[in-house]
């Protein structure tokens, strides 16, 4: 073989990727040519140089922070993990495409209940059932004429021979109310499904709708309930958002703390201990030395740690 | 009403991979997470090493592990994941430096001194990487060798990147780019011929 053809096959002999037969001519030719010989010692040198490059290999701090941002915006794209129990929950509170024939009476269903549970929890409405034609945005509430309707379940029974399945519904009447988010009856509807609502859907839009009233205290009582007690994490991620202006009230504070050491969801925990740490204070301390000893998520363990450093206390608990 | 949720149960290690999948396609986000957890810090430490810039690496990072995340279902296991997943990655690193080529080329067309270089690398030439000056500028050598590698084009510097620092196949490149072997192997001498004429009057 030639020296150029020897010559332009070097790299590719280094990068081992010429099949044996011209791997062993090249070994020979460059033993017994001068030229080729030096050929090769400039392309290991060159390898060697090229090779100083320093290898950029990740900090955990760095991998942990990618997941985390990668994972927050996961959760806050799509709320709702599906596992089998979650899948068969939302089934039965009407969130899922699934055509069953009989669905469509439990969506109502779950969605009246609200409004039956908001009812029996604050003021009666029956005064205000009043025809009105025209909802009007500023004006009082006003609700429109009723429809019979299942609302709720007694009992579902499932005779597997004979492949049927019996409920008991009780039924109530339908009724729609308008009104301005800030009128009273409204406002506690809202407050009411956020916090009783079985349709995690009608949840999520009250406290979209009273988020922007976190001052007002039964706003907050409720954005810390849903945040700490709602089981569907979407539901709790939108509460932990709204609060997140709040987080040096003590009340906030202590919720998050519980947020940070018992809610199951990773997302959340991170978010908790984010802003609970973006000003620390010597309270946290053994909430995070627990964290460092039991926590699961590489992050917050991690964050934990660092904290704990800054503050300069023990991450070993005492 | 409690939700049972899978992330008081970590998944197995041993637990499959085509498991994982599944799940993840059915929006089960621990799922997701597991996959995440197997390939993130390889994927991390291309973009970290392509990109030589942390927020760029970290950027790319959520880039292509969301365009995995939402391109999930399109998944029909007719290749293994992780190939599936570094074509994402590498066309995701690829319009990095394509767009950091892009901004580059601008700023240095407008005659304004280019990221980290001083005036003397701009003053006369319309690509101030292709001048020698600015590698001299370089005082240690990784610093010159990454102004060199700044002369490739983005798949020349993608082919050399993944041969020399990652070690892969020609024909793993090949298919990560959507390329013939022979394309990557060219890609790769030319690659070659740009570093060392660069760096061929440097002293070290
Ligand atoms: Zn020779």
């Amino acid at each position: 073989m030639s020296c150029e053809s020897i010559q332009s096959q070097i790299s590719l002999y280094l990068y081992d990727e010429l099949g044996s037969v011209e791997t062993e001519a090249l070994e020979a030719h460059v033993e017994s040519c001068g030229a080729c010989s030096r050929a090769l010692a400039e392309e290991r040198e060159f390898f060697a140089a090229m090779s100083e490059l320093p290898s950029a290999e990740p900090s955990h701090a760095l991998v942990a922070e990618c997941r985390h941002d990668l994972m927050r915006e996961v959760y806050r794209t799509a709320p709702e993990p599906s596992t089998a129990w979650t899948r068969f929950t939302r089934w039965f509170s009407g969130e899922t495409e699934n055509q069953f024939a009989w669905r469509p009476a439990l969506v109502v269903a779950s969605l009246a209940l609200a409004f039956v549970v908001g009812r029996t929890t604050s003021s009666d409405f029956s005064g205000l059932f009043t025809d009105v034609e025209e909802p009007s945005l500023e004006g009082p509430m006003t609700s429109f004429p009723s429809e019979p309707l299942l609302s709720g379940i007694e009992s579902i029974a499932l005779d597997p021979r004979r492949n049927r399945v019996e409920i008991v519904v009780e039924e109530v009447s339908r009724r729609r109310f308008a009104g301005h988010p800030h009128d009273p009856q409204i406002h506690d509807l809202l407050l009411s499904t956020a916090r009783n609502s079985p349709n995690s859907s009608a949840r999520l839009d009250s406290l979209d709708i009273l988020t922007g009233r976190v001052d007002e205290l039964d706003v907050r009582r409720t954005l810390l309930h849903s945040m700490v007690r709602d089981r569907n994490p979407g539901v709790r991620l939108k509460a932990l958002e709204a609060l997140r202006r709040q987080k040096d009230d003590p009340e906030v504070r202590r919720a998050l703390i519980d947020v940070l050491r018992r809610d199951p969801n990773s997302g959340m925990r991170v978010y908790a201990i984010d802003l609970l740490t973006e000003q620390p204070d010597r309270k946290l301390v053994g909430v995070l030395q627990e964290l460092v000893e039991t926590e699961g998520h590489e992050y917050v363990r991690l964050r934990s740690r660092r904290v704990l450093q800054d503050l300069n206390a023990s991450v070993d608990r005492f | 009403m409690e939700t049972v949720s899978v992330a008081n149960q970590p998944w197995p290690e041993a637990l499959s991979e085509k498991t994982l999948i599944r799940a993840a396609q059915r929006q089960d986000h621990d799922a997701f997470e597991q996959l995440v957890r197997r390939y993130d810090r390889s994927v991390l430490r291309v973009a970290l090493h392509l990109l030589r810039s942390e927020e760029d690496a970290r950027d790319a990072y959520q880039e292509i592990f969301l365009r995995t995340y939402r391109s999930l279902n399109s998944f029909r296991f007719q290749c293994s994941f992780h190939t599936w997943l570094y074509r994402v990655a590498t066309n995701v690193c690829l319009d990095f430096l394509r767009r950091k080529r892009a901004h580059r080329d601008r700023w240095t067309a407008a005659g304004t001194s280019a990221e980290g270089l001083g005036p003397l690398d701009t003053a006369s030439d319309d690509r101030a990487s292709s001048n020698p000056d600015s590698l001299l500028a370089c005082r240690d050598t990784a610093g010159r060798i990454a102004k060199a590698l700044e002369l490739l084009t983005p798949k020349e510097r993608m082919v050399f990147e993944l041969k020399h620092y990652e070690g892969l196949r020609l024909r793993v490149i090949g298919d990560r780019l959507a390329i013939s072997e022979e394309a990557a192997k060219n890609g790769l001498f030319r690659a070659h011929r740009k570093l060392r004429a660069a760096l061929k009057d440097v002293p070290r």
